[in-house]
C-alpha cells in the first residue's frame, strides 16, 4: 500500500493527466494570418473579419448567406445566381427554391457543407459564438456582418459589392438610398417636429431608445422621441411616463398592440415590419415612419 | 369506553401479506390493556385501525358500541387521546403550543382559548412534568421530554380513554415509573388505557389485559399470568425466556436467557 | 415581538406602502397633483395616471403579495417542508408555458384577456396533473409522491417552453423571458377584480383552515387524532392555495421569493401559529412586493425593472440573514 501522504498527490495526477491529452490533440500550425478587406469596419467599430484571404480577382461562386438582409443586398447586386442555400428567415418567392440551412443562428452544418459554399456570411458579435469556429474547422470562408444603423447598411452594401466584383452597383445602390433619404430629411425639416415613442408591445412595453436602427429613422423622419433619455437602446417603460410624456404619436409594428388604457388615450400608427431590421431597403423603412409622423406631408 | 375489534384484515397497499389477519380483541371500560408483540407484528397497525386512520379490508373496530366510521373525529378527538409513537414537526413549536393543540377537538370554529382551556394545558403539564420546559421549544428537549410533552397533549384533551404506542420508550426509570403510576391511575378511576409496549415486566406489572400478537395474529388474550408464558413467549419472540414471580412486586417477570447451552456448574 | 403589536406595525407599514406608491412613479407628480386627483379635481392626465395606474397596481402589488405569502405559508405546512414555496408544485411551469404558446403563436395581439387566460389555462393544467399522478399512486396524497410529481410536472414544462422558444424569433422570445420575469404594469382594474375574485375568498377559507394547518404541520396521523379531517382538509388548502397561486402568476407573471421568505420572516417574530402566521404574512407580503414594485418602476425611471429581479436582489439576501439569525439561535 502507498504510503499515506502520496496518495491525494497521486489522485490529483491521475485526475489531470486526461487534461494533456488537449494540449497535444491538435497538431496544426499557427493559424493564418487575418486578412482585412479594406474600409470593412461598422460603425461600431467592428471588424468584419475575413477568415481566409481572397485574392484580387478570385470569384466567388457559391454564397450562402445567414444574414436575411446581407441576402436581399446580393440580390439587389445582382449576384443572387450566386446563392446556393437560403436560411428559414429568407421568405422571398425569388429564394424559394433554394435549399434552406435552418435558422441564421446556429445554422445545419451538414446541410451547409453539403452546399459546398465558397463563401459564408454570418453574423457577427456575439449572437453565435459556435458558428465561426465550426466555419474554420471545415475550413469554409467567412465574413461577419453586424448590421444594426443606417451606416452599417452602407457598409455592408459597399463590402459585399467589393467582394463580389460589383463595386458599381453597389455604389448606386448606396446613392439611390441616400437620395431618398435626403429627400425625406429634406421634407421633414420643413415641418414641426412630432413627439413620439417606437413601441414594442408587452406588459411593460418596450421603448426605442436614440441609440436603434428605428430611432435613427424617427430622427431622420422629423420624430422627436420622448424617450431620448433612455441610457440603453431598449428598455422596458413605465406606462405612465407614455402618458407624462405628452407624446403625439405612438409608432408600433403591425399586429402589435398597446395596453388599452394607454391605447384610449394615445394615437397609435402602425408601420411595416422592414423598420425594424436593417437592411438594402433604409429608404422604404424612413419613409413608413416619416409617413406615420406626418401623414399629410408624404402623401 | 370500550373498544372491540372483530376479525381485522388490514392490507398496506401494495403490501404482500396482510398487517393484521384476522384480529379480534375486546378492551372493556376503564382497564389498562397492553398490546405486546415483537417488531413487526401489527401493533401500530392494530392502534391505527382502532382508531380509524386505516381501513380494514374486512372486519370492524366498534368504539362505544358505535362503528369507528361513525364517530365524527373531533367528536372522536374530545373522547381519546391518541399518541402516535413518533412524530417529526416542521417547523419549531413551543412546549406548550403543542400542548394547547390537545384543546382544538373542544373549540369552536371561531372560538378562542378560554381560561377552561388554559387550565386544562396548565394541569397536563404538571402532570408529566413538563411544566418547567412550557416556553422552551420542543426541538430544543430531549427525546424522553418530548414524549413526556406528547403525552401531556393527550392529557389536555381531557379524554375519556388514551391510546399510546410506546408512550416510555425514550424514559429513564423515574419518568417512566411516573408515567405508567399516571395510566393505572387513570385506569383506576374509569379511564380506558390502551398502551402499546415492548416492555413485559412492566405491562405483566400495571395492565390488566395482555393481547399477545405475532404476525399479525393474535397470540393470546387475557389476564397478564395467562399470556406470559415462557413457552408461548420464547415461540414468538424468538428467543428463550424463562418466566418467574418477582418477588418484590408480585407480578410476573420475563428473564430472556442466554442462547447455546447453560454454562457448566 | 408580540402579535398584536406585529400585526399594528404590518397594518402601518401596508398603509404606507400602498401611499408612496399612488404617490411616487415614474413621472413626477406632486402631492398636490396625488390629492387633487382623488378629489376629482387636478388635470386629467395626472387623473388618469393616478387612479388608472397607480392605484390599481399598488392594489394589485398587495392581493398578489399578500396572496403568494399565504400560498407559501400554506404549502410550507401541508408539505411539512420549510423550503416549500407556491410554485413548488409546478404551477409557474404550467402558467409560463400557457403564456409562452401564446406569445409564439401570435395570439397575444387578439384580445388583452388572451396572455391571462392563456397563463392561467396553463396553471391549472400543472395543477391537475399533479394531483392526478399523486392521487393514482396513493389516494391519500402523500407528501413525497406530490412533491416529486411537482418537480417531473414543472421540468416537463420547462421542457416545452424550451422546445417553443428554440423555435421562436428573437422578439417572441424576449417576451417571454421577460413575461417569466414577472410585471405588474399590466394592472388594470380588470385584474384587479379578477385577482381580488380569486384572493379574498380564498384567503378567508384559508383563515378559517389555521388550526388545522398547526395540526398538519405535526403531523397527518396526529392531526387525525385531534379532530382534523385531513383528506378534506388538505383538498381543499392545496386547491385554495394553487388557486391563489395561479391567479397572481396568470396576472403577473412569476414572482418569486415573496411566498417562500415572507412566511420565514413572519416565523421569525411570531412563531408558527398559523392563527397568526397567515393574517400577518398576508400583510407583510402585501407590503413587501408593494415596495418592491415601487422600486422596480422608479430606480431606473423611465425604465422599468422585471419584479421578480426585484423581489430577488432584496430577497435573497433578507433571506440568508433570517436563515443565520434562526440558525445562531
Amino acid at each position: 500500500m502507498l504510503p499515506h501522504r502520496r496518495r491525494p498527490v497521486l489522485l490529483a495526477l491521475t485526475a489531470l493527466a486526461p487534461l494533456t491529452l488537449l494540449a497535444c490533440a491538435d497538431p496544426s500550425p499557427d493559424p493564418p494570418p487575418v486578412a482585412e478587406a479594406e474600409g470593412v469596419r461598422n460603425a461600431a467599430g467592428s471588424l468584419h473579419v475575413m477568415e481566409r484571404p481572397f485574392e484580387r480577382g478570385e470569384r466567388i461562386e457559391r454564397i450562402v448567406s445567414l444574414v436575411p438582409s446581407a441576402t436581399e443586398v446580393i440580390v439587389a447586386l445582382g449576384a443572387g445566381d450566386r446563392l446556393v442555400g437560403r436560411t428559414d428567415f429568407d421568405t422571398a418567392s425569388a429564394l424559394a427554391a433554394l435549399p434552406s440551412v435552418g435558422g441564421g443562428l446556429g445554422p445545419s452544418i451538414e446541410v451547409l457543407l453539403s452546399l459546398e459554399p465558397d463563401l459564408v456570411i454570418r453574423f457577427g458579435g456575439d449572437t453565435d459564438l459556435a458558428t465561426p469556429g465550426r466555419l474554420d474547422d471545415l475550413d469554409i470562408p467567412h465574413l461577419a456582418v453586424i448590421p444594426e444603423r443606417v451606416q452599417d447598411v452602407r457598409d455592408m452594401i459597399g463590402d459585399l459589392g467589393a467582394l463580389l466584383g460589383r463595386a458599381e452597383a453597389a455604389d448606386s445602390i448606396v446613392s439611390h438610398i441616400d437620395r431618398e433619404l435626403a429627400r425625406v430629411m429634406a421634407t421633414a425639416a420643413g415641418l414641426p417636429p412630432v413627439r413620439t415613442a417606437f413601441l414594442l408591445g408587452g406588459s411593460p412595453p418596450w421603448a426605442a431608445g436614440p441609440d436603434t436602427y428605428v430611432g435613427e429613422l424617427i430622427a431622420l423622419a422629423g420624430g422627436d422621441n420622448v424617450f431620448g433619455d433612455l441610457g440603453r437602446p431598449w428598455s422596458g417603460v413605465s406606462p405612465e411616463s407614455l402618458l407624462a410624456r405628452r407624446v403625439d404619436v405612438v409608432l408600433m409594428l403591425e399586429g402589435a398592440r398597446l395596453d388599452p388604457r394607454l391605447a384610449q388615450r394615445l394615437t397609435v400608427r402602425h408601420v411595416a415590419l422592414v423598420v425594424q431590421l436593417p437592411g438594402p431597403r433604409v429608404h422604404e423603412a424612413a419613409l413608413a415612419i416619416a409617413r406615420a409622423l406626418h401623414p399629410e406631408a408624404f402623401r | 369506553m370500550s373498544f372491540r375489534a372483530t376479525d381485522l384484515r388490514v392490507r398496506y397497499a401494495g403490501a404482500a401479506s396482510p398487517a393484521l389477519d384476522g384480529v379480534s380483541m375486546s378492551v372493556p371500560e376503564g382497564a389498562l390493556y397492553a398490546i405486546l408483540g415483537p417488531n413487526g407484528s401489527g401493533k401500530s397497525t392494530l392502534m391505527r385501525t382502532l382508531m380509524g386512520i386505516l381501513r380494514p379490508e374486512s372486519g370492524g373496530v366498534w368504539i362505544e358500541d358505535r362503528r369507528v366510521e361513525r364517530w365524527d373525529r373531533r367528536e372522536l378527538a374530545r373522547a381519546v387521546g391518541a399518541v402516535p409513537q413518533s412524530e417529526a414537526m416542521a417547523f419549531p413549536l413551543s412546549v406548550r403550543e403543542l400542548v394547547a393543540m390537545g384543546r382544538y377537538p373542544h373549540l369552536g370554529p371561531l372560538s378562542a382559548e378560554g381560561a377552561q382551556d388554559r387550565e386544562a394545558v396548565d394541569r397536563a403539564l404538571d402532570r408529566c412534568d413538563v411544566a418547567h420546559l412550557r416556553e422552551r421549544p420542543v426541538t430544543s428537549l430531549s427525546g424522553g421530554e418530548v414524549q413526556r410533552v406528547r403525552i401531556a397533549r393527550a392529557l389536555a384533551q381531557e379524554p375519556r380513554s388514551l391510546v399510546l404506542d410506546e408512550p416510555t420508550a425514550s424514559l429513564d426509570i423515574r419518568h417512566e415509573m411516573a408515567i405508567l403510576g399516571l395510566l393505572r391511575q387513570s385506569a383506576d378511576g374509569g379511564m380506558t388505557v390502551l398502551v402499546i409496549t415492548h416492555h413485559l415486566d412492566l405491562a405483566g406489572r400495571f395492565a390488566d389485559r395482555l393481547l399477545l400478537l405475532d404476525q399479525g395474529r393474535v397470540v393470546s388474550e387475557g389476564e397478564p399470568r395467562d399470556v406470559l408464558q415462557a413457552d408461548i413467549l420464547s415461540r414468538v419472540y424468538g428467543w428463550p425466556v424463562a418466566v418467574d414471580v418477582n418477588p418484590i412486586t408480585g407480578a410476573p417477570r420475563i428473564t430472556p436467557l442466554n442462547a447455546g447451552p447453560p454454562p457448566p456448574p | 415581538m408580540s402579535r398584536r403589536g406585529l400585526a399594528t406595525l404590518l397594518v402601518l407599514i401596508t398603509v404606507v406602502a400602498v401611499a408612496t406608491a399612488i404617490r411616487f412613479g415614474a413621472e413626477p407628480l406632486t402631492s398636490r397633483d396625488v390629492l387633487a386627483a382623488f378629489r376629482g379635481g387636478g388635470s386629467a392626465g395626472a387623473r388618469y395616471i393616478v387612479l388608472d395606474f397607480r392605484l390599481p397596481r399598488a392594489l394589485l402589488a398587495c392581493l398578489i403579495g399578500g396572496g403568494l405569502a399565504l400560498a407559501g405559508a400554506t404549502f410550507q405546512a401541508l408539505l411539512r417542508n420549510p423550503l416549500a414555496e407556491p410554485y413548488i408544485l409546478g404551477i409557474s411551469g404550467g402558467a409560463a408555458a400557457g403564456a409562452v404558446g401564446v406569445l409564439a403563436l401570435g395570439w397575444v395581439t387578439a384580445a388583452s384577456w388572451t396572455l391571462p387566460a392563456a397563463a392561467f389555462a396553463g396553471a391549472l393544467l400543472a395543477i391537475l396533473l399533479v394531483f392526478s399522478v399523486a392521487a393514482a399512486a396513493d389516494r391519500a396524497l402523500d407528501v413525497r409522491v406530490l412533491l416529486l410529481a411537482g418537480v417531473v410536472v414543472g421540468a416537463f414544462f420547462s421542457a416545452v417552453i424550451a422546445l417553443i422558444l428554440s423555435m421562436s424569433e428573437a422578439r417572441t422570445v424576449r417576451g417571454a423571458v421577460l413575461w417569466m420575469m414577472g410585471s405588474l404594469a399590466a394592472a388594470d382594474w380588470q385584474a384587479v377584480t379578477m385577482v381580488a375574485a380569486y384572493t379574498v375568498p380564498a384567503a378567508l377559507v384559508l383563515l378559517g383552515l389555521a388550526r388545522s394547518l398547526n395540526l398538519l404541520a405535526i403531523g397527518e396521523e396526529t392531526a387525525s387524532y385531534l379532530g382534523t379531517d385531513v383528506e378534506r382538509v388538505k383538498l381543499v388548502a392545496y386547491g385554495v392555495a394553487s388557486l391563489i397561486t395561479a391567479a397572481g402568476v396568470a396576472v403577473a407573471g412569476v414572482i418569486g421569493f415573496v411566498g417562500l421568505i415572507v412566511p420565514h420572516g413572519v416565523r421569525l417574530l411570531v412563531g408558527s401559529d398559523y392563527r397568526a402566521l397567515l393574517p400577518l404574512s398576508f400583510l407583510a407580503g402585501a407590503a413587501f412586493l408593494t415596495f418592491a414594485d415601487l422600486l422596480a418602476r422608479v430606480v431606473l425611471a423611465p425604465a422599468e425593472i422585471p419584479i421578480g429581479v426585484v423581489t430577488a436582489f432584496v430577497g435573497v439576501p433578507l433571506f440568508l440573514v433570517l436563515l443565520r439569525r434562526s440558525l445562531t439561535r
